[in-house]
């Protein structure tokens, strides 16, 4: 076992280590050539240093590191990202659902994942919308996924996963109920629109029936189900596995998909905080005691750009990008 | 099998190049290293595919499987650093049957745990030297010479140090060799033999 290595073990070695030069590439390639016997020392040697060095090599790598690498050198084309980007957001919400049904922009990957076919649909940076095969839409919220399989409407009941904020109109079919997996919690659907988010205040499973009716209970209790009506809220708590409806909720919850707002006197933080939401961009106050400045406005699905422009000119405010986000600077009111 | 689709209103988002990137990336480095040999020209080669496909990202096909797209692409750049550094040759490449990229995919790196076990004792069972020499070359990724330097002994003794390491691996995985052999790169094949 202690036996000291050979001289073509130790080329064979130097070859896997990448410090055979050309010479003696040469000379390995006629010492395999000369036996069978040879090759399989070869190829017992070759599969030892696999078996052995991957382990070693993945755990060399620093994958954040590499990326750090990567995105600096990528960093002359991201100006060039940024600009082309500014000019599409735009337009991306019309084009969203017509960029969808193109089938334009969609980046295909496969993984060995074991058992069904599943479709995962991520919201990265934008709100996007989507029809599933049985003709149900889902909007996703930016920072959203959805999970369903590929033969959804082959199956006696639609499932589909979220983790996220979405909107869901589910097409009707008594057969096949619709359920929505929201963390421990299940939503059925016996009706058509509502709203599911996972991430609701205090961690809370959020569910807000806008027409026809769903039915909220927790996976391990199918029998106790709550029945919404419309305009009421369930929330659920995923400790107590507690389910409660209400008729009182943020009454902007859908301002992501709709950008549709319309304040009386309303404060300025409220405000910033509302347009914040439907643009998924942070904003600040730089002054947090000129949120108490009251203001009456109404906007319609108005790019961000347009929205700041009113707000700057009504309160007269200075309004100024930072970073990704937005600073609000202006004076307190009376 | 789960497929991804990420939306948005270009191709190929930065988000999804991310997350290829770091999904990819280690796998595609140990496919070139089995051609290059060499740790630092492995992670060249598979950034500079990245930074390839980043910048040609209007023009690609969105629909293209892209994993097997820059598979492709790291295949044939590290097909031809062996050939500009006159390290190419045919037929040890087709006897480690590395002549043909469909025969191994970037798809390594899944190993049982029984045989990752196996492999950190057999490891850890060579003699101290040996070992020390093993580990710097293959988890440090040093060339002969800086091991030398680094462990002031000459490079001819980490030539016999490296040499023995690996004949002794060998002997302490024979169980394992035989079907390593038969599923000849074959991971997955090798896993349903060992399950």
């Amino acid at each position: 076992m202690t036996e000291e290595s050979t001289y073509y073990e130790n080329l064979i070695t130097r070859y896997f280590s990448g410090e055979a030069g050309e010479n003696e590439i040469a000379e390995l390639s006629s010492w395999l050539r000369e036996s069978e016997a040879n090759r399989d020392v070869f190829i017992q040697f070759r599969n030892a240093w696999h078996a052995l060095g991957e382990d070693l090599v993945m755990e060399s790598i620093d994958i954040d590191q590499e990326w750090s690498e990567l995105e600096a050198k990528l960093s002359s084309g991201k100006m060039v990202e940024m600009g082309r980007r500014r000019t599409i957001r735009v337009v991306t919400r019309i084009a969203a659902a017509v960029i969808i049904l193109l089938g334009i922009g969609f980046l295909f990957r496969s993984m060995i994942f074991g058992g069904d076919k599943t479709i995962e649909v991520l919201a990265q940076n934008e709100v996007i919308e989507t029809t599933l095969p049985d003709g149900s839409k889902v909007t996703l919220n930016a920072g959203s996924t959805l999970e369903y399989p590929k033969n959804i409407d082959e199956n006696d009941q639609r499932t589909v996963e979220l983790r996220g904020e979405a909107h869901f109109e589910v097409a009707h079919n008594p057969e096949k109920p619709f359920i929505v997996s929201a963390g421990d919690y299940r939503v059925e659907v016996l009706g058509t629109s509502f709203y599911v988010n996972t991430n609701g205040p205090e961690g809370k499973i959020q569910v807000i029936l806008i027409e026809g009716s769903v039915a909220v209970y927790h996976k391990y209790k199918p029998e106790e189900k709550t029945i919404l009506e419309p305009g009421q809220q369930a929330e659920a708590q995923p400790e107590t596995k507690e389910i409660s409806t209400g008729n009182t909720f943020e009454e902007y919850f859908m301002v992501w998909k709709t950008r549709s707002m319309s304040f009386e006197n309303e404060r300025l933080d409220r405000v910033i905080s509302i347009v914040s939401k439907a643009y998924n961009i942070p904003i600040t106050l730089k002054n947090p005691a000129s949120g108490n400045c009251r203001l009456s406005v109404s906007f319609e699905d108005q790019t961000l750009e347009s929205v700041l422009k009113v707000l700057e000119s009504t309160l007269d405010l200075q309004i100024s990008k930072d970073g990704k986000g937005y600073i609000v600077d202006g004076q307190a009111c009376d | 099998m789960t497929e991804i689709r990420s939306i948005d209103s270009k191709g190929l988002t930065k988000a999804s190049f991310e997350e290829m990137f770091r999904k990819e990336f280690k796998n595609l480095v140990i496919f070139s290293l089995k051609y290059v040999k060499d740790m630092e020209t492995a992670r060249g080669i598979v950034q500079d595919c990245f930074i390839y496909i980043w910048e040609k990202r209007e023009n690609m096909d969105e629909d293209k499987n892209l994993k097997s797209y820059i598979t492709t692409m790291v295949y044939n750049r590290s097909l031809n650093y062996l050939r500009d550094n006159k390290k190419f040759d045919r037929n040890i490449l087709e006897f480690e049957g590395l002549m043909d990229e469909k025969s191994e995919m970037a798809d390594s790196g899944i190993m049982t745990r029984e045989l990752k076990g196996e492999i950190h004792e057999a490891i850890g069972s060579l003699p101290e030297k040996c070992r020390e020499v093993f580990l710097l070359s293959r988890q440090e990724n040093m060339k002969y010479q800086e091991i030398a330097d680094h462990l002031g002994i000459s490079v001819k003794t980490v030539e016999n140090q490296m040499g023995k390491a690996l004949k002794m691996l060998r002997e302490r995985l024979g169980p394992y060799l035989p079907l390593l052999l038969l599923s000849i790169f074959q991971y997955k094949d090798l896993i349903f033999l060992l399950n």
